[in-house]
């Protein structure tokens, strides 16, 4: 590991909001509960509007199903906020580890697809017009980058290589 | 430590020995590829279950409720993903979750979920998904969402505190 990174870390992870987070029981378990019920919803919202957008729901006018980007919203404000707390406790063990980068990865181009379906799918739908051809293959794209950010994140306790402090 | 007369750890550890779960669990891969399978179908389940919790509470008003029945199946295929992944981890290391509060909770919550839903289809399902599109549903049919949402909540909470809280005592409340 590059030394100024080494630096880095160590300064991070000798900081008092570092030693707080990693040290004391509570945060580390509530930031990790937190993180989850972020990641279920963010994830499981996902999950149900690609679905709906493949056709499992076929009864109510797809636009409708925009209605809960907002709990999408508020589990990736969950999961955000508790994974910086989460990181803010091992910097070195989760941005030493590949597998971090590629859940990232998977959680931003997950997200753009997401955008992607409320632009163009959704108001298609809301306007009564057809889905653009390219709307499922989109809808199967995020569903499979989805699967990777859980497959990243339960992941990453397996993975990491460098650990600073215990 | 008392004897519990209801499960033999060792005996589950053995079983899932032989029929090769324990030599599977052991692999290097093995506990991870487990714990993504459960988390895949948390997602699964929770997303259905959740969403339609919320729109019986009234979120997204405009979804029919009928039209969310329909992703029941890819819930239900969530939970038996869930289920079958969980029980090799319980099955690979019975005494660290048999005895384990934060299990013993996660089993009670989904208890009362299960109890919660049964009672939801027999009482109410009819009249809460004859709600009209952009209608609240009746409050008996937002009460039995709201219950389902924090059995939820808190199965997934137990989830998590299990892989990090294991007591160094056996807390058995039937032994």
């Amino acid at each position: 590991m590059n030394a100024s990174f080494t630096q880095l870390f160590t300064a991070i992870e000798q900081s008092s909001p570092s030693v707080w987070m990693r040290e004391e029981t509570d945060p580390y378990f509530v930031a990790l509960i937190f993180h989850a019920w972020g990641m279920a919803l963010l994830v499981g919202g996902g999950l149900v509007v690609c679905l709906a957008v493949l056709g499992l729901a076929r009864s109510s006018a797809l636009h409708r199903f925009a209605g809960f980007f907002v709990v999408m919203k508020i589990g990736a404000v969950f999961a955000v906020l508790s994974g910086f707390g989460l990181l803010l406790g091992y910097p070195a063990k989760a941005l030493t580890n590949p597998v971090f980068v590629v859940k990232l990865v998977c959680l931003v181009i997950a997200t753009l697809c997401m955008r992607w379906l409320a632009r163009h799918a959704f108001a298609a739908a809301g306007q009564g017009l057809p889905l653009p051809p390219a709307s499922r293959r989109v809808a199967v794209l995020a569903l499979l980058f989805w699967w990777g950010v859980v497959a990243g994140g339960k992941l990453l306790l397996y993975t990491n290589s460098v650990l600073m402090v215990s | 430590m008392s004897t519990d007369p209801i499960f033999n750890p060792t005996a589950i550890a053995q079983w899932a020995q032989q029929v090769g779960i324990g030599r599977f669990m052991s692999w290097y891969w093995g506990w991870p590829i487990t714990e993504i399978v459960h988390f895949t179908g948390l997602c699964l389940l929770f997303g259905t279950v959740a969403l339609y919790d919320l729109r019986l509470l009234g979120v997204a008003r405009g979804v029919a409720l009928s039209s969310m029945q329909r992703l029941i199946p890819v819930g239900l295929a969530g939970f038996g993903l869930s289920i079958c992944s969980g029980l090799m981890f319980v099955v690979t290391m019975p005494d660290q979750y048999l005895y384990n509060p934060a299990f013993q909770t996660k089993l009670c919550l989904m208890a009362l979920a299960g109890i919660n839903v049964t009672l939801f289809y027999a009482t109410t399902a009819r009249l809460a998904n004859a709600t009209p599109e952009a209608a609240l549903p009746p409050l008996r049919a937002r009460v039995f969402g709201a219950v389902s949402l924090l059995c939820w909540l808190g199965i997934i909470a137990c989830g998590r505190v299990i892989t990090l809280y294991r007591p160094s005592w056996h807390w058995c409340a039937w032994c």
